[in-house]
């Protein structure tokens, strides 16, 4: 094979032992539920329901670093305008946005037994469903532009808009006075819930870490294929 | 005094929903990444083709 190299930008990242490092995730995520489940005891308010705690608040967290994520990689492509931080970005926001969507789902199936009810409009759950609407718009907007330069400088712009409102998510709880508990940490649980809740939280960061640079591999995969294709269609005309 | 409601139902279900959410999305990312360096490696091949060409 000849070399391609200076006709495609950037080499695309490969797998290296990144397929091992999911492995261990997924791993730690079996022991971390599993000691959740099976070794901690009923709470005195809530009963067994806190067990749920171990899937939705790490869930809600690593969220929240995801769009962080997001945040960093579109202002660092608006800084330096390289496609790699761009589709760094929208890998970041697809995760994040599996991620909202879950916390979403287990905040609901945890609301119906401790408040009665699926759904209401409290300022966290609107603001989290906001959040989320804001990365579907992300996500769609990437579909719909064609120009990758176009689609990375508004990508950025809406990222960087929906980053921000993790900051009033995260403050929902002490703005508005609302029915969702004030913001969970290691120091609002009891000890005895700390080690698996922990556990479950670098589970859940590991997963992501994981989800985002296989995500961002296959992008770069695809940026690299168009690349390649359009130089190889500059070179037969 | 604990709670005696059972909420086994919520607590199957929160967990289901978790790793069916974790198994789809491996699965989804593991297809593009599959798919994604199968057209790759197709169009570095097919650029190489026109490059050699061209020479």
């Amino acid at each position: 094979m000849s070399d391609t190299s200076h006709t495609i930008p950037w080499n695309p990242p490969k797998p290296g032992r990144w397929p091992w490092f999911g492995a261990f995730a997924i791993a730690l995520l079996l022991a971390g539920q599993a000691l959740g489940v099976i070794a901690s005891p009923p709470d005195r308010d809530m009963g067994d329901l806190e067990k749920i705690i171990y899937v939705h608040v790490p869930a809600a967290w690593i969220m929240s670093v995801t769009f962080a994520i997001v945040m960093y990689y579109s202002l660092k492509y608006l800084w330096k305008r390289d496609e790699r931080d761009d589709l760094a970005a929208a890998s970041a926001a697809e995760v994040g946005t599996v991620l909202n969507a879950l916390t979403l789902i287990l905040g609901m199936i945890f609301a119906k037994p401790t408040w009665g009810v699926w759904w209401t409009w409290d300022a966290r759950l609107t603001s989290t469903l906001v959040l989320f609407l804001m990365f579907v718009g992300y996500l769609s907007l990437r579909g719909f532009v064609d120009d990758p330069e176009r689609r990375a400088q508004w990508s950025a712009a809406v990222g960087i808009l929906g980053a921000i409102n993790v900051g009033i998510v995260y403050m929902s709880v002490k703005w508005w006075r609302t029915l969702h508990q004030t913001q969970s940490s290691p120091d609002t649980v009891a000890s005895i819930y700390v080690l698996a809740l922990r556990i479950n939280a670098f589970a859940f960061l590991f997963l992501m870490i994981y989800f985002v640079r296989r995500r961002y591999e296959s992008m770069c995969l695809d940026r690299a294929a168009d690349h390649a294709t359009e130089a190889a269609a500059l070179g037969a005309a | 005094m604990i709670p005696t409601t059972n909420n086994w139902a919520f607590i199957i279900s929160a967990y289901a929903a978790a790793w069916i959410a974790v198994i789809g999305y491996w699965v989804f990312v593991h297809r593009a990444v599959r798919r994604a360096r199968a057209r790759y490696e197709q169009a570095t091949a097919s650029l190489a083709r026109s490059q050699g060409k061209s020479q």
